[in-house]
C-alpha cells in the first residue's frame, strides 16, 4: 500500500511538473521588468518619484494590459500622422519610452532628408511563414538616411492582421553588416550580446516596438550610429538582418529570418561640436559632444571603480523637458567606463542648453557630474544637481464626493494627469464597460483623440485615489489606509495612458474631454476641466505605522 | 553561491530592482505552474504571472516577514488567476464547487490517462494538488491562500488523490488496492 502511494505521488509529481517556463510568460516578464521603475517603493521613506510612478503606472497597471497598453493609442496615432513617404515621422516616439516635442520634430526633419527608395526587387520581399501557426509577411524597405555619423532605414510591414504590440525578434538573424562586417555580437544561443563589442562607437538606435499604420501595416526604423572606423565614409554597403517578428500575446508572427541589402550615400548635414577640452567633474571627463538636426551624441568617460551603478543621462533640456532618447550604453574596458548617449537632434535655432548628468545611484545617491552643453556657442559648463530639473506636472482630480455622486449610467472625468512620463486620463462611470473614443478639445478645436482599445485598463469596484502634487513630486492617498474617507467610492473606471498628451495639450487652458461609444458613436461625456492642481503642496502628514494592515500580505503573515 | 530568498526579499524591500528581478526569476516557474493549474489558456497564465509581478513590485514593502514571501506571492497570483476566471465568468468559489464525479460511475474498463484526469479536475482541486505536491505548501497554508476552510482543502486533496490513485492503479493493473 505504502509503495503504491509513493508511486502515486511520484506519478503525480511527474504529471504536474513543468519543465520550463513557456516563452510567452518569459517574454511578458521581460517586458514587465523593463517597464517597472528603477527602484521599488520602500517601507518608510517611499520616494515621491516612486510613488508617482506607482500611482500612475504600476498600481494602475493591475488592470490587464496597461503596461502594454500603448495599443490603445495607436489608432489615434495612425489617424493623426501623415504616412505617405514619411516613415520616420510616423515612428511614434513613445515606442522609445518617451514622448517629446523635440523628438517628434527631429523625426519630421529626418523624414524630410531621407531618400525614398523605389519599390522594386531588393526593397520588397515576401517573408514566408516560419511555422504552421504563422503568416507570410510583406516587408518593404522604404526610406534611408546617412549623414556620415548616423544611418536610419525605414521599413513598412504588412503583417496581414492587427496586433497589440509588435517588435522584431532578438536572435541569430538580427544583424547589421557595414561593408560586410557584422556589428552585432551574438551569444552561443543566438541572442544578441549587447553591447560588449561596441567599443568603437557603434550604437543601435532602433525603436523597441513598431508603430501601427492601419490595416495590418506597421512601420519601424532600424538605425545606428556608425562606428568610428567607418565614420564619414562617402558610401556604405549595408545589410540589415531581421530574426523574425513577434507580437504581444501571440508570440512569433513570423519567425523566418530575412535581410535587406542597400548602399547609402552620405549627405552633408551641419554638425555642431562642443569644445570638451578640460571639461571634467567628479572624475567624469567629457570626451565629445556633437549635435546635428538629426541626432545628438555625448560621450563621457570615468574610472569604473568610482561609482556604483551610475546612471548617465542626457535626455533633458535645462527646463526639464525631454530631448527624446534614441539609445546609448556604457561599456567598461580596462577599468574605464565609457558612456555613449544618443538623443534626437536639435533645431538649428535651439537655444536651450542640454543637461548631461551622472547620478551615482547605489553610491552617494547624488548627481556627481553635471555638464551644461551649449551647442549654439560650442561650450560646456559645469553644473550641479540643481540644474537637473523635473518638468512641470499638471493635474485635475474630481474629488471623492464626485465619485460618490456618480449615478448609474453616468460618466465623468475622474482625473487628468499631465506629466511628461505618464500622462493619463481616468474616466469614471456607472455604466458597463464599452469601447470608448476619448477626445480632447481646447478653444473649440479637437487636439487629440485616444481609444480605450482591446486592453483598456478597465477597473471595477475601484476605490477612489486622491492625488497630491507635492513639492517633491506627485503622491496619493491609498484608499486602503483611509477607509472612512473613501468608503462608498467604489466605482468603475477606465484609465488610458496617452504619452502624446503632454505635447498635445496646453495645460494652462481648459480642456473639454468628450467620450463616445466607439462603435455606436453615442456621446457619453462632455466635461470641461482645468488642471488647477498643478500647484505644489507640502506632503500630507505621515501615515500611521505605514500601510501594514492592507494588501495581500496581511492574511499570510504570522 | 546563490543568495537566499530572504536576503533577496530584504534587498528588494530596500528598493533594489535587481534583487526583485532575481526573486521573480527564481519563482517564475512555480508561479507559472500554479497559474496553469487554474487557467487553461497560456496567455491568461502569462497575464496572471505578469500582474503578480507588477503587484509584488508595488506591495513588497508591506511584507513584514520575508520568510512568508513565497506564500504571499502565490496568494497574490491565485487572486489574479481568479480575477481572470471571474472575467471569463466561469469561476465558482471553492466551497461551492460541485463534488467531483464519483469514480464508480466510470466504466470499469475505461482506463484514463492520469494527465487527462488532472485536466478533468476542477481548477481548485488541480491547484491544491500542485501547491501541495509540487511547491510543498502545507494544507493550512493552502487554505489561507484560497480563503477556504482547512478541512475543505483536506477533503478536496484526499478525494482528488483517491480519484487519481484509482485511475493510476487501474492503469498499472492493480485495481484492488485502490480502495
Amino acid at each position: 500500500m505504502k509503495r503504491n502511494e509513493d508511486q502515486m505521488t511520484r506519478a503525480l509529481r511527474e504529471e504536474l511538473e513543468l519543465p520550463a517556463v513557456p516563452e510567452l510568460v518569459d517574454s511578458r516578464l521581460r517586458q514587465v521588468y523593463a517597464e517597472l521603475p528603477d527602484a521599488l517603493p520602500t517601507k518608510r521613506h517611499m520616494p515621491t518619484w516612486v510613488r508617482r510612478s506607482l500611482c500612475t503606472a504600476a498600481s494602475v497597471a493591475i488592470a490587464f494590459g496597461t503596461l502594454l497598453g500603448l495599443n490603445s493609442l495607436n489608432p489615434a496615432v495612425a489617424e493623426q500622422l501623415p504616412l505617405v513617404g514619411s516613415i520616420f515621422r510616423t515612428v511614434n516616439s513613445n515606442v522609445y519610452g518617451s514622448e517629446s516635442q523635440n523628438f517628434r520634430e527631429a523625426l519630421v526633419r529626418l523624414s524630410e532628408r531621407a531618400v525614398e527608395l523605389p519599390e522594386e526587387e531588393g526593397t520588397v520581399q515576401t517573408v514566408p511563414a516560419g511555422g504552421v501557426f504563422e503568416k507570410p509577411v510583406t516587408a518593404r524597405m522604404r526610406e534611408a538616411y546617412y549623414d556620415g555619423e548616423y544611418v536610419f532605414v525605414g521599413f513598412r510591414f504588412d503583417l496581414g492582421g492587427s496586433y497589440d504590440h509588435v517588435w522584431d525578434l532578438n536572435g541569430p538573424g538580427y544583424d547589421v553588416l557595414i561593408n560586410g562586417e557584422s556589428q552585432i555580437p551574438h551569444l552561443e544561443d543566438g541572442q544578441i550580446d549587447y553591447p560588449r563589442s561596441w567599443g568603437d562607437g557603434y550604437c543601435d538606435l532602433n525603436s523597441s516596438s513598431w508603430t501601427p499604420a492601419g490595416q495590418g501595416e506597421y512601420v519601424m526604423q532600424r538605425a545606428f550610429r556608425v562606428p568610428d572606423r567607418f565614420r564619414d565614409q562617402e558610401e556604405l554597403d549595408l545589410t540589415i538582418g531581421f530574426s523574425g517578428i513577434s507580437a504581444y500575446g501571440i508570440g512569433p508572427v513570423n519567425s523566418s529570418p530575412f535581410q535587406f541589402d542597400l548602399t547609402v550615400k552620405k549627405q552633408e548635414v551641419p554638425r555642431r561640436e562642443i569644445d570638451c577640452q578640460g571639461v571634467e567633474m567628479g572624475g567624469v571627463r567629457l570626451v565629445s559632444a556633437t549635435a546635428s538636426e538629426t541626432a545628438l551624441c555625448v560621450v563621457a568617460e570615468y574610472p569604473a571603480e568610482l561609482y556604483q551603478n551610475p546612471g548617465a543621462d542626457v535626455s533633458s533640456f535645462e527646463d526639464g523637458l525631454w530631448i527624446g532618447s534614441l539609445g546609448g550604453y556604457t561599456l567598461e574596458e580596462n577599468g574605464v567606463a565609457r558612456c555613449v548617449s544618443v538623443c534626437a537632434g536639435l533645431r538649428e535655432d535651439e537655444t536651450r542648453r542640454v543637461v548631461w548628468s551622472l547620478f551615482d545611484k547605489n553610491g552617494s545617491g547624488q548627481h556627481e557630474a553635471v555638464f551644461l552643453l551649449d551647442f549654439q556657442n560650442g561650450t560646456a559648463e559645469l553644473g550641479s544637481g540643481e540644474d537637473v530639473k523635473s518638468p512641470p506636472v499638471y493635474d485635475y482630480a474630481c474629488g471623492v464626493e464626485a465619485v460618490k455622486d456618480l449615478a448609474p449610467g453616468e460618466y465623468g472625468v475622474e482625473r487628468l494627469h499631465l506629466s511628461q512620463s505618464k500622462p493619463t486620463l481616468s474616466i469614471m462611470t456607472g455604466d458597463k464597460k464599452r469601447a470608448l473614443r476619448a477626445e480632447f478639445w481646447q478653444e473649440g478645436e479637437r487636439v487629440y483623440t485616444a481609444y480605450t482599445g482591446e486592453y483598456a485598463s478597465w477597473n471595477e469596484k475601484l476605490r477612489y485615489w486622491e492625488y497630491y502634487n507635492l513639492t517633491t513630486g506627485t503622491s496619493c492617498d491609498d484608499p486602503e489606509d483611509d477607509g472612512t474617507r473613501f468608503q462608498g467610492s467604489e466605482h468603475s473606471s477606465y484609465l488610458i495612458l496617452i504619452p502624446d498628451l503632454y505635447v498635445a495639450l496646453d495645460p494652462t487652458r481648459p480642456v473639454t474631454v468628450k467620450a463616445y461609444d466607439k462603435n455606436s458613436g453615442e456621446q457619453l461625456l462632455s466635461e470641461e476641466v482645468l488642471m488647477t492642481q498643478s500647484e505644489l503642496h507640502e506632503p500630507p502628514p505621515p501615515l500611521e505605522e505605514d500601510l501594514e494592515g492592507g494588501g495581500v500580505s496581511s492574511e499570510t503573515e504570522e | 553561491m546563490p543568495i537566499s530568498t530572504e536576503k533577496l526579499v530584504r534587498r528588494a524591500q530596500s528598493g533594489d530592482k535587481e534583487a526583485f528581478v532575481a526573486l521573480m526569476e527564481s519563482h517564475k516557474l512555480s508561479l507559472t505552474r500554479a497559474a496553469m493549474a487554474i487557467l487553461h489558456d497560456r496567455e491568461d497564465v502569462a497575464d496572471a504571472v505578469a500582474e503578480t509581478v507588477v503587484e509584488a513590485f508595488s506591495q513588497l514593502c508591506r511584507l513584514r516577514q520575508p520568510k512568508y514571501f513565497k506564500t504571499w506571492l502565490t496568494r497574490a497570483l491565485i487572486c489574479n488567476c481568479y480575477d481572470i476566471l471571474r472575467q471569463k465568468r466561469r469561476y465558482v468559489p471553492l466551497d461551492q464547487l460541485p463534488e467531483p464525479e464519483s469514480s464508480s460511475t466510470q466504466p470499469s474498463d475505461q482506463v484514463l490517462d492520469i494527465q487527462e484526469s488532472l485536466c478533468a479536475l476542477a481548477e481548485n482541486d488541480r491547484l491544491v494538488l500542485t501547491l501541495h505536491y509540487m511547491d510543498g505548501f502545507k494544507l493550512r497554508e493552502i487554505a489561507k491562500m484560497l480563503g477556504a476552510n482547512e478541512n475543505t482543502v483536506k477533503t478536496r486533496l484526499m478525494r482528488s488523490r483517491q480519484r487519481l490513485q484509482k485511475i493510476y492503479l487501474e492503469r498499472e493493473g492493480n485495481p484492488c488496492e485502490a480502495k
